[in-house]
C-alpha cells in the first residue's frame, strides 16, 4: 500500500501525468461551469481518445475531471444564480445574495476554499479505509460478489428515488445486453444473431456516448437557449477573494460536518453530491444560532454547500473502488474507462492495481488545488463561459462524440451505434428510465453471470450456497429491506414521506 | 377522474425494452446448461417488472394493485406530464437528431474530413444563425487545432468515407467493416 502510494507521488512529477491532470481540470471546470453539461459528458467524451495511452496517465485525466466539476459549477451559481451541476444549487442560495450586495469574490474565495478542503478531507478518509477494505473484500466469496452487483443496482434505484420497477427493469436489461457477444466464462459466442458485428459484444464507448452524451444534447439543444441568464458579475477584487479564502477558517464546525456529511453520503450508491449538498446546507442552517441569516447571503450557507458537494468525491471513489460498485454516473464512466483499459475494477484493482488506485487519489487532489487556484484567480472570466449559447456548443459536442466513438475501434457502425443509442437514451430519459442502472447493469453484468457460474461450480449446482455464507446474508437483508421499504414507500406514500422527512 | 390518455413514449420504451429482454430470454433456450442461467435469472424478473409497467399504462384503472410493486400514481398515464412533451419540442428534438443522422451519413459517405467541416458551417450557419462568413472562420479556428491534436500529434485514423480513393487515407477508399 505504501509503496504503491510511493510509487504514484514520485509519478506525480512526470510532465505527461501533469499535463494529464491539467488536461481533466481544465475539461473539469469547463464543463462544471456550463450548466447542463458536468463532469459525465466530459468524461464521456475524452473516454475514447485515452484509448491507447498508458492507463496511469488516463486515470490522472479521469481524476481531474471528478476533482474539479462541482467546484466548476460554484462559478455560475455564486455569480449567476445558476448552480453549474445539480450539486451547487445551495450554493446560489446564499452565493447569490452575496454577489448581487457587491461581495461576488467574497462568496468565490468562501466555495473554492471550502471545496478544495472537503475533498482533500474526504480523500484522506478514502485513503484512511483503503486498507480497511482491502482486508474487508478478502472475505468475499463468489457468491457475495453476485449479491453484491444486484445490491449495487438496487442501491442505485433506490437512493435516487426514481421509480423502483423502472430502475430495476432497465438494470435487467443492462445485465442482458452484457451477456451478448463472447463469453470469457464459457468460451462462446451468444446472441450475436449472426452479425459479426457483435461478436466482441456491444461496444461500450458507443453506448456511454450516445445515452449521456449525445441524448443530453439532444434534450438542451431541442430546449435552445443559455441555461445561465446574463447579470453584472461583480466579484467585488482580489482583496475580496482572498478574505473569503479565509474566512472559511472561522466556519470550522461547519466545513469539518459538510466534509463528513458529504464523505458518507457519497459512499452511498446513487445519492451523491446533490442530496449531500441539501443535507449539509439544511443541517448547517438547524444548527446555526442564527438560521434566518441562511439564504440572504450568509457566508456559512456556501461554507456548508460546498464544503458537502465536493467532500463526496473521496466517498463515491470508496465503493468503486473496492468493490467494483459505481454509485454515480461519474462513477459509470469511470468503469467504463477501466475496462477500456483492461483494468478489472474491485478486488483485482484493490489487490493488483494499487498503482491505479493511487493515480486517482492523487489526481483528485493535484486537480482539486489546481482548480481552487483557477477558480480564486479567474472566477468572473469562467462564469462568462456559463453565458455560451448550448446552439454554439452542440455541434462540437455531436462532432468530438463521434470521432471519440470511432477512435476506439476504426470501426463506423459504433458511429452508427451511438447515434442509436442517443435515441433509445432520449426515449428512457422521457419515459423515466433511469439511464444509469441500465449502464451499471451492462458494466457490471459479466462480473454477475461470472460469479453466479463460479459459486454454482464451487458448490457443485447447490443454489443454497446463494442463502448460507455470511457476507451473502448480510447482503441479502440489504436487498431486502430496500425492496421491502421501497413497497411500503408505494403502499404508504404519505406516511413514508414524513418519515423520510 | 381525469380523461385517460395514453402516454405514447412510456409505452414505446417499455415495449422496446421488453422486445430485448424477451429476445435474449427466449435465444437462452438456444444455449446448454449453465450458459441459460443468467439470462433466465435476471431476464425472467425483468420481463415481469416491464410487464407491471406495460399494465400500469395501458390500464390506469390497475395502478392500486400495482402499486405495491413499485409503480406510483405519478406514473399514471393520465398523470404523468413528464413525457408530453409540446409538439414544438418534438420537432426540435426530431430536428436535432435529424442533424446527428444527416452528419453519420455524410460521414459514412465523404469521411470525417470531408463531413465534419461541412457539418459544422451548416449548423452553425442554420442553427446557430451565424453568418456564412463567420460559421467559416469558427469552423477554421476550431477544426485546424483538432486536427492539429487527433491526427499530427494523437495520430488518430479517421475514417475516409466510401467514395473512390482520392486523398490516400483522409478522402476515399475506406473498407466497411462486416455487419453480418
Amino acid at each position: 500500500m505504501i509503496e504503491a502510494m510511493i510509487a504514484a507521488l514520485a509519478n506525480m512529477s512526470d510532465p505527461a501525468v501533469i499535463a494529464a491532470i491539467c488536461l481533466g481540470t481544465l475539461l473539469g471546470v469547463i464543463f462544471g461551469v456550463i450548466p447542463g453539461l458536468g463532469s459525465v459528458i466530459a468524461m464521456t467524451l475524452i473516454m475514447p481518445f485515452t484509448f491507447g495511452w498508458d492507463p496511469i496517465v488516463a486515470m490522472y485525466v479521469f481524476a481531474g475531471i471528478i476533482g474539479t466539476a462541482s467546484t466548476g459549477g460554484a462559478v455560475p451559481a455564486i455569480l449567476l444564480n445558476t448552480p453549474g451541476t445539480i450539486a451547487n444549487v445551495c450554493t446560489t442560495f446564499d452565493g447569490f445574495p452575496m454577489t448581487r450586495r457587491g461581495e461576488g469574490g467574497r462568496a468565490i474565495g468562501l466555495a473554492a476554499t471550502a471545496s478544495g478542503l472537503g475533498t482533500l478531507f474526504s480523500i484522506v478518509v478514502l485513503a484512511a479505509l483503503l486498507p480497511v477494505a482491502k482486508l474487508l473484500i478478502l472475505w468475499f466469496t463468489p457468491p457475495d460478489f453476485f449479491w453484491m452487483v444486484i445490491l449495487g443496482l438496487i442501491a442505485v434505484t433506490f437512493a435516487s428515488r426514481q421509480n423502483m420497477v423502472k430502475g430495476l427493469a432497465a438494470g435487467g436489461v443492462g445485465i442482458l445486453l452484457s451477456l451478448i457477444g463472447f463469453s470469457s466464462v464459457f468460451g462462446v459466442r451468444r446472441y450475436t444473431l449472426g452479425s459479426e458485428y457483435l461478436w466482441d459484444g456491444i461496444e461500450i464507448v458507443p453506448l456511454v456516448i450516445g445515452f449521456f452524451a449525445l441524448s443530453e444534447l439532444m434534450v438542451y439543444t431541442s430546449r435552445g437557449g443559455t441555461i445561465a441568464q446574463d447579470a453584472k458579475v461583480n466579484l467585488g477584487g482580489m482583496k475580496q477573494i482572498l478574505r473569503g479564502a479565509l474566512e472559511v477558517f472561522q466556519h470550522k464546525a461547519i466545513l469539518f460536518r459538510g466534509s463528513i456529511i458529504g464523505t458518507v453520503i457519497g459512499a452511498i450508491p446513487g445519492a451523491g453530491g446533490a442530496v449531500a449538498n441539501f443535507l449539509s446546507y439544511s443541517t448547517a442552517k438547524q444548527a446555526s444560532k442564527n438560521p434566518e441569516l441562511f439564504g440572504t447571503g450568509h457566508p456559512a450557507g456556501v461554507v456548508a454547500s460546498e464544503s458537502a458537494n465536493d467532500a463526496k468525491d473521496g466517498g463515491i471513489l470508496l465503493p468503486t473502488l473496492t468493490f467494483g460498485i459505481p454509485g454515480n454516473g461519474e462513477m459509470v464512466i469511470l468503469m467504463a474507462a477501466f475496462i477500456l483499459h483492461g483494468i478489472q475494477p474491485g478486488r483485482d484493482l484493490l489487490v493488483n492495481r494499487l498503482d491505479i488506485v493511487w493515480a486517482i487519489i492523487l489526481g483528485v487532489i493535484g486537480a482539486q488545488i489546481l482548480t481552487t487556484i483557477v477558480i480564486l484567480a479567474g472566477g468572473a472570466w469562467l462564469a462568462k463561459i456559463s453565458l455560451v449559447p448550448v446552439k454554439y456548443i452542440a455541434p462540437f459536442v455531436a462532432i468530438l462524440s463521434l470521432i471519440g466513438v470511432y477512435a476506439v475501434r476504426s470501426n463506423i457502425w459504433d458511429v452508427l451505434l451511438a447515434i442509436f443509442a442517443a435515441l433509445v437514451g432520449f426515449f428512457m430519459r422521457k419515459a423515466g428510465f433511469p439511464l444509469i442502472t441500465l449502464i451499471i447493469g451492462f458494466v457490471l453484468g459479466h462480473l454477475a453471470e461470472e460469479k453466479f457460474t463460479q459459486s454454482l461450480q464451487i458448490s457443485q449446482g447447490d443454489y443454497s450456497i446463494f442463502f448460507t455464507r455470511p457476507v451473502s446474508i448480510i447482503l441479502l437483508i440489504a436487498i431486502v429491506s430496500m425492496l421491502g421499504w421501497s413497497l411500503y414507500r408505494s403502499a404508504n406514500p404519505a406516511r413514508a414521506n414524513s418519515e423520510s422527512n | 377522474m381525469s380523461k385517460y390518455k395514453l402516454n405514447g413514449i412510456n409505452l414505446l420504451t417499455e415495449f422496446f425494452l421488453m422486445a430485448i429482454a424477451l429476445s435474449i430470454v427466449l435465444g437462452a433456450i438456444a444455449y446448454e446448461g449453465k450458459q441459460q442461467l443468467v439470462a433466465w435469472v435476471i431476464g425472467f424478473p425483468t420481463i415481469g417488472f416491464l410487464f407491471i409497467l406495460i399494465v400500469a399504462e395501458l390500464a390506469p384503472g390497475l395502478l392500486k394493485f400495482t402499486r405495491a410493486f413499485g409503480v406510483s400514481e405519478d406514473d399514471a398515464p393520465e398523470q404523468n406530464n413528464a413525457a408530453q412533451m409540446e409538439s414544438g419540442t418534438w420537432r426540435r428534438v426530431g430536428i436535432v437528431y435529424g442533424w446527428l443522422v444527416g452528419y453519420f451519413i455524410s460521414i459514412f459517405l465523404l469521411g470525417f474530413y470531408l463531413a465534419t467541416p461541412i457539418f459544422l458551417i451548416a449548423f452553425l450557419a442554420i442553427e446557430s444563425k451565424l453568418k456564412l462568413s463567420r460559421a467559416s472562420s469558427v469552423m477554421l479556428v476550431a477544426l485546424i487545432p483538432c486536427f492539429i491534436v487527433f491526427r499530427l500529434i494523437l495520430d488518430i485514423p479517421l475514417w475516409p468515407g466510401i467514395l473512390p480513393k482520392f486523398i490516400p487515407g483522409i478522402v476515399g477508399g475506406g473498407s466497411i467493416p462486416p455487419l453480418t
